[in-house]
């Protein structure tokens, strides 16, 4: 990959005297390529902070348009934009704010039949998904591809986020064996929820992929905003776990 | 004895409250816990923590203190003062 030529070492000056991080860092964050689904509430600030740090590439994955509550919380979205492309708009705004961002504009969610492919294209994910068939398809071609996935997630004030290793964490399925019955698509939200927890996701993918600092490999960072409780919990591996267990009744499925 | 029991995100809005004290007659498990506060919060509690056979559903994360505790995990008893924690799986968007 090309070197860090002047005017970036100028630009991301700041971040480089971070220590343990320094041109290194910076050179693996230019070099490296995130997926980001969805570009909602989560998405949105994941990738604004990505595209402010220097990241090479980002695939981006959401259908759809822009509605008007899409705008309490999906940054990268614009009142005079309602009714175009959410991705086009996120493609937009983030070539404003950095140039050099290669991205790669997918019109559609993370599926089943697409996400071989999208997470094959990247070094690592970071899952912004609103449903859980998403999220998993995402985590299940993490854990087969060997590539780390950030997973942020809220409700109300609320987050929760953690950080799957293949091979070393506890995966999604892990987590939750089944489709949530009682998860509903649409939820109440504020966007400073959304953005504080889409900061940290994007914090954990310049500390994997720029190796600096600890990710939360195995630990629940849980926090409700409404007290500004924050805690971390510590996650069981599921050894019958059907997409990362090690058991002979996992690895018969 | 006495516990904490704290509710997050989606439990925590059926529940009405962030966290309870409850008291318990004796030692029992995290998923004697969930049977407890869903038989005493009512049936829409219920329903979110215990599926048609009343065992607790595998989407829902349990704590004791910050460590995951398996439902069906019978050697882990939870003691005077412990606080468990009914974790609500919640998403993106």
């Amino acid at each position: 990959m090309a070197p860090l030529t002047d005017h970036e070492k100028a630009v991301y000056e700041w971040q480089i005297w971070v220590p343990g991080f320094g041109e290194a860092g910076q050179q693996a964050l230019k070099d490296a390529s995130v997926l980001v689904s969805r570009v909602g509430g989560l998405g949105s600030v994941v990738a604004y902070e990505l595209a402010a740090a220097g990241i090479g590439r980002l695939v981006l994955a959401h259908a759809g348009d822009i509605k008007p509550s899409d705008l309490n919380r999906q940054l990268l979205m614009t009142h005079d934009g309602l009714g175009s492309s959410r991705v086009e708009s996120a493609q937009r705004r983030l070539k404003e704010l950095n140039p050099r961002l290669e991205i790669v504009a997918v019109p559609e969610n993370v599926t089943e039949e697409n996400a071989a492919k999208l997470v094959g294209e990247v070094d690592l994910v970071v899952d912004c998904a609103p449903l859980f068939p998403e999220r998993f398809a995402m985590n299940r071609q993490c854990i087969q591809q060997g590539k780390p996935l950030v997973d942020c997630a809220m409700y109300d004030c609320e987050f929760q986020i953690t950080t799957i290793l293949p091979g070393q964490t506890p995966c999604l399925e892990c987590l939750f064996p089944e489709d949530p019955p009682a998860w509903r698509r649409e939820f109440p939200v504020f966007g400073a929820v959304s953005g504080t927890v889409a900061c940290l996701g994007a914090m954990e993918a310049i500390k994997v992929l720029g190796d600096v600092g600890e990710p939360l490999a195995g630990t629940l960072l849980t926090c409700d905003l409404r007290d500004m409780t924050f805690q971390r919990r510590r996650l069981l591996k599921r050894e019958d776990c059907p997409v990362c267990g090690t058991s002979t009744e996992a690895l018969s499925k | 004895m006495q516990v904490t029991v704290e509710y997050t995100a989606q439990i925590k809005s059926i529940a009405g409250l962030a966290r309870e004290v409850i008291k318990l007659d004796g030692p029992c498990t995290v998923a004697d816990i969930a049977r407890q506060v869903a038989s005493a919060r009512g049936e829409d509690l219920a329903g979110i923590l215990l599926d048609e056979n009343g065992q607790p559903r595998p989407s829902i994360l349990v704590f004791r203190g910050e460590d995951q505790v398996r439902w069906d995990d019978t050697s882990t008893v939870v003691s005077d003062g412990d606080t468990i924690t009914l974790l609500s799986p919640v998403s993106g968007g």
